[in-house]
């Protein structure tokens, strides 16, 4: 027996020692060096064709491979200069007119001319397509007819090439964010000769998009695609301002577990993360406070009824349920990162608008309005069947509630567990009773969070329909005076808060991990952090 | 033996169109689709989504067809993955899969079978107790608490190893071990329970009776009978290795068949689910019809004409 | 995933006798044999103590304690433990230590029931393929195979969504994937206690089949059965867990250790506490069943040979 130990142990320790003594080179410490950044971009992307993907993975490698006509200052969000090197508007805001660089060009040289924008847009709005953005262009002239198939013909379609470097795009009616709605990827420009070398204009899943076969226009190329291993992409030469990039190269690795992705972080093998685990983000605010970085997002978590079931039907118990409900402990001590309470639905300073409503937590109110809704001390009212989608923080928000309400109320909630896509397929069905749900805003305008409400639309998931709601958001989207608008969302707002159909519970903040030797990432409201100015400054 | 193989073979047809056809109903059946989107997509869209895919069609048309690309070897692209075809997708992660099952498969029986012959030595003694103990570890500690546990050791206190990923051999290390540590315990049992039992034979107690070394008599006499049973555990138990571990390649950080498998479960990614499935059933039946094999011809037992 | 089982013993066509017509023959039963040879056995007698304690702790603790499984104390989070809280807290405040005692109830709970399930169809399904032979046994046996090939996770996944995460369907999911282990282990009993003379001789007498299944066969493989069952349990535990790493197990506020764990692996460096009580009652009772187990074969195989 003693020599047995005495043979594992002489087996093992010259293993140890030449692994003890290996100095090992972090990815950090090389990317520092040859100018590579590494970044950890959780899920992997399902694709990298702009126009029909639509989650936040893709969208950040997007904004690399791809540039818009319009392009977004890292620090305040504003439209500047894209593609497109100016713009006029005319005809009090129904037509832009773009002018586009001569320099612009594709990554394999090809010049990027109007006529390209049009396949683009023609292509995403191509029935066959199914893009699920398309309807983030139908503010275009005849373009929700195109894409729902009421008319075949394009060219009826309010975007036209006045000349080879002049894109003229003809809305339906004034917006007044529209430019800025012009940096989201659904209007990128894709290559006409790459996409009909491998299929069809409007064929899901060709092969365009694998390295060595896609062509972008932005600030890099796409080198390589290892599924669940990484995604490398490098500077792209051929880019108009490809002076202003630094990074030589970027590696996106995919993770599927926030623990697996912090500790990459933390040895070294990623120089940025967006992957913070509840538990660690107190820590890092001690240790480290500097790399840790907090910003409000654009983004609200909500509870949603369906106010069609019983007994949600009555506001007075959508009221007390939503009163029994401590928003700051569960902003605080639940989701922790420096969540808000929510006030409203719409997140405060939403491009300069704040609504003027409130949510309280009053548990006497909540237990009398119970009461009045003839459920004295929670007795009778159904069982609460509480809908959550499968994940850890869900879980323990839930798990909160539920306690809050039957302490508060004395009313028993049962938090069903589903899956993602059988959350999501529940609420096409209206298979549900209260669900947890978030939205985040596609763009800085506050119409973004208030369409949501409207009767019949699309994402109206609590089936609520209120005819004053609609009529001053109608009013609303016909405005382009700020002022006025602004108003007339406080208005809506109220409605909202009033009725509430959807208990909104906190507002959201983006949490980023950065080493200290990433420069040019700026914090802002859509946590957008354009790659291009990203650059690696070692100390 | 080659009859044998033969009928085998044979069998194994009926066996994975079964598979197949269970599969395809009851994926379909379970509630969610892959199309179950964040955004609420217009009908139009679901009506073109579910056509581009063939969704749309009656079910047993969909069956028929995709029986007829599965014969042709086609399983068809990815549902989550566009892009890619689920061949595809599945030669990428089925040679990671393979290097972790098999290292961790070598680990398991090394440590295992050395660690049963030595509790098998003197049962119901110290020896036997700690040694097994300690390969129980295997057993009664998850993996998912196990590999953390590691990395915290050592790929973050003592900063041997990276904490994640599959680039450099020390990379294989830490997923190895947690992967095969449970292998490892059931093979430690199953050796220890087998050499128990050879040695108490007549015929061992006739070598030692002859004077024949303690040694000898473990490695020469007792061995290949000892070790019987760990054949028939390794069958299945590579075939489940191979296949992946889902949650050491989430860990790991892993490009491998596990992770790819239970994600397409969750995303409803029928093509995929159906490739893994498949790809699954096949190694079983081919691993079990090795082992049986190679049972047969070291047992002198047994015969083919079973 | 849980295939240690499987053919371990197949090969051991070890007749494991006892008529039901009285012993004659004086001397001790093989029953008390194999129980003087069990308590030799040191570390199974300690599984026996753990397993016994840890019913008892389970089962009457939470009477004893101050605090309930759900009261949460969203303020004070997760803390260390103290002279309030033994164990510590969770995230949500709540109290571990008796957290731990239900969960560790859920647990046993589901590894009994899902042991039960895979026994009931298990036993029967493989006594009755072994026993009638021949066609039906081939038929039986390739369904087996078939079932064997299909990825349990994925069964597990779908069956769990299809019904919805209810608590008795965890364990019944889980029994209907255990009971191909058991059924085949029993076949692989049946078909070596066919070829006994005693059942020659119930044929003879005119028994019907149904009889000699129910009263000669199935008595005779209660040795084995038992044995695996004891080791099935702590492997449905195991499975327990697994599915909690995926979210598809226990749902909260019921806790089960799987899932104490599963909450305890996260926050592992933060709130060690978490992970570590949870994890050592979690082991401490697989070690224990896997003992007992173990012990309990080694003691009812009458062939090994124990100085």
């Amino acid at each position: 027996m003693k020599k047995k130990i005495w043979f594992f142990l002489v087996l093992f320790i010259p293993v140890f020692l030449v692994f003890g003594c290996a100095k090992k080179e972090t990815n950090v410490s090389t990317g520092n060096l040859k100018g590579i950044l590494y970044l950890g971009n959780g899920s992997e992307p399902q694709n990298l064709d702009p126009q029909t993907v639509t989650g936040v993975p893709e969208q950040r490698i997007i904004s690399a491979l791809f540039e818009g006509l319009v392009s977004e200052n890292p620090k305040t969000l504003a439209p500047e200069p894209g593609v497109a090197k100016s713009w006029s508007i005319s005809n009090k805001g129904l037509v832009y007119t773009f002018f586009l660089r001569k320099d612009a060009k594709w990554s394999d040289g090809t010049p990027l001319t109007a006529k390209n924008f049009i396949f683009s847009y023609k292509r995403i709005l191509s029935p066959p397509l199914a893009s699920q953005n398309a309807y983030m262009l139908y503010c275009i002239k005849n373009a929700k007819k195109f894409n729902k198939g009421t008319i075949t013909d394009f060219s009826k379609v309010g975007v036209k090439a006045v000349s080879p470097y002049v894109l003229q795009i003809t809305l339906n009616k004034p917006i007044p964010y529209f430019l800025s709605l012009l940096t989201h990827m659904a209007w990128f420009p894709v290559d006409k000769n790459i996409i009909e070398k491998y299929g069809k204009i409007a064929q899901r899943g060709t092969k365009w998009t694998l390295p060595g076969h896609l062509i972008g226009n932005g600030p890099f190329i796409l080198k390589q695609w290892d599924i669940n291993k990484s995604i490398v992409v490098v500077k792209n030469k051929n880019y108009w301002d490809a002076k202003k990039v630094k990074l030589n190269k970027i590696i996106f690795y995919p993770f599927n577990d926030n623990q697996t992705e912090e500790r990459a972080f933390r040895s070294g093998q990623l120089h940025v993360t967006y992957t913070v685990p509840t538990s660690k983000i107190s820590v890092y605010e001690k240790n480290k406070p500097g790399i840790i970085k907090i910003t409000p997002y654009l983004g609200t978590y909500y509870l949603i009824f369906n106010v069609n079931r019983k007994p949600y039907n009555n506001l007075l118990v959508r009221k007390a349920l939503s009163l029994a409900i401590n928003r700051t402990s569960l902003a605080k001590y639940v989701v922790k990162g420096g969540k808000i309470p929510a006030k409203s639905f719409t997140p405060p300073n939403t491009a300069g608008y704040t609504a003027d409503t409130d949510l309280d937590y009053n548990v006497q109110k909540a237990k009398y309005l119970l009461a009045e809704a003839g459920y004295p001390s929670g007795k009778g009212l159904p069982v609460i069947e509480l809908m959550y989608s499968s994940s850890v923080r869900n879980r323990r928000i839930v798990e909160a509630i539920q306690e809050m309400w039957a302490e508060n109320l004395n009313i028993k909630t049962s938090i069903v567990n589903k899956e993602w896509k059988v959350y999501l397929d529940s609420f096409r069905t209206r298979d549900f009773s209260i669900a947890t749900a978030s939205w985040i805003g596609d763009y800085n305008d506050p119409s973004t969070f208030l369409d949501l409400w409207m009767t019949g639309a699309g994402n109206n998931r609590a089936c609520w329909s209120n005819k004053e709601y609609d009529r001053i958001m109608q009013q609303a989207s016909d405005t382009s005076n700020k002022k006025l608008r602004n108003n007339l969302f406080g208005k809506a707002e109220k409605i909202l808060i009033s009725k509430m159909p959807i208990i909104p519970l906190y507002y959201y903040t983006s949490l980023a991990l950065i080493k200290p030797e990433v420069k040019g990432w700026y914090p802002n409201i859509l946590d957008h952090h354009p790659l291009k100015y990203v650059y690696l400054e070692s100390k | 033996m080659f009859f044998f193989i033969l009928k085998r073979v044979v069998h194994v047809i009926p066996v994975l169109l079964i598979v197949a056809t269970i599969t395809f109903f009851l994926i379909r059946i379970a509630p969610g689709g892959p199309f179950s989107l964040d955004k609420n997509v217009t009908p139009e869209v679901l009506a073109n989504l579910n056509r581009h895919y063939g969704l749309d069609k009656p079910i047993y048309i969909q069956y028929l067809e995709y029986m007829k690309s599965l014969l042709k070897g086609d399983l068809g692209p990815s549902f989550q993955y566009p892009n890619r075809t689920v061949n595809e997708m599945i030669g990428n992660a089925f040679p990671v899969s393979l290097e972790l099952g098999s290292m961790a498969m070598a680990l398991a029986l090394i440590v295992g079978i050395l660690f049963g012959i030595i509790a098998s030595t003197k049962p119901n003694d110290l020896r036997d107790y700690f040694s097994m103990s300690f390969v129980m570890l295997g057993i009664c500690i998850p993996a998912f608490v196990l590999g953390p546990i590691l990395i915290w050791i050592f790929a973050i206190k003592l900063n041997w190893v990276n904490v994640s990923g599959w680039n450099t051999p020390t990379d294989y290390i830490l997923p190895v071990i947690t992967l095969g540590a449970m292998y490892a315990a059931n093979i430690a049992r199953l050796s220890r329970g087998g050499m128990l039992e050879v040695l108490s034979l007549d015929f061992i107690r006739t070598a030692r009776a002859k004077g024949i070394s303690e040694k000898w008599v473990i490695i020469r006499h007792s061995l290949k009978g000892g070790l019987l049973s760990v054949v028939s555990y390794i069958g299945p138990a590579v075939a489940g290795l191979i296949t992946g571990s889902f949650v050491v390649e989430v860990i790991f950080q892993i490009p491998g068949l596990g992770r790819l498998f239970v994600l397409a479960a969750f995303n409803r990614d029928y093509t995929m689910i159906m490739g893994t499935v498949l790809f699954y059933a096949l190694m079983i039946v081919i691993l079990n019809l090795v082992v049986d094999v190679i049972q047969i011809l070291i047992d002198p037992r047994r015969s083919f004409s079973e | 995933m849980n295939i240690q089982n499987d053919k371990m013993n197949i090969e051991k066509q070890k007749p494991d006798i006892i008529s039901i017509e009285n012993d004659t023959e004086k001397g001790i039963s093989l029953w008390t044999e194999a129980w003087h040879r069990l308590k030799s056995n040191k570390l199974a007698l300690l599984g026996l103590v753990i397993i016994t304690l840890l019913f008892l702790v389970s089962i009457l603790g939470p009477f004893f304690t101050k605090y309930n499984y759900f009261q949460q104390n969203l303020m004070l989070g997760a803390s260390a433990p103290s002279l309030e809280h033994w164990c510590g807290t969770d995230m949500l405040g709540r109290d571990l230590l008796v957290r731990i005692m239900y969960g560790t109830r859920v647990s046993l709970a589901v590894g009994i029931c899902a042991t039960f399930v895979s026994l009931t169809i298990g036993v029967f399904y493989g006594a009755v393929s072994g026993y009638t032979g021949g066609k039906t046994d081939s038929l039986m046996m390739r369904f087996v195979d078939i079932m064997y090939a299909l990825p349990f996770t994925m069964l597990v996944i779908i069956l769990m969504v299809w019904f919805g995460r209810n608590f008795i369907l965890i364990f019944v999911a889980i029994g209907i994937i255990q009971w191909l282990t058991m059924a085949r282990i029993v076949r692989g009993e049946v078909l070596s206690l066919k070829k006994m003379e005693f059942i020659d001789a119930a044929k003879a007498i005119g028994l019907s089949k149904r009889k000699i299944i129910c009263r000669h066969i199935v008595p005779n493989i209660l040795g084995v059965v038992i044995v695996y069952a004891t080791l099935t349990i702590p492997s449905v535990m195991m499975i327990e867990a697994f599915l909690s790493f995926l979210g598809l197990g226990i749902q909260p506020p019921m806790s089960s250790l799987g899932l104490l764990i599963r909450d305890g692996a996260q926050v592992m460096e933060e709130f060690p506490w978490m992970l570590f009580f949870p994890g050592v009652i979690f082991s401490i009772a697989l070690f224990a069943f896997n003992f007992v187990g173990d012990g309990l074969r080694d003691a009812i195989d009458p062939k090994m040979n124990k100085k």
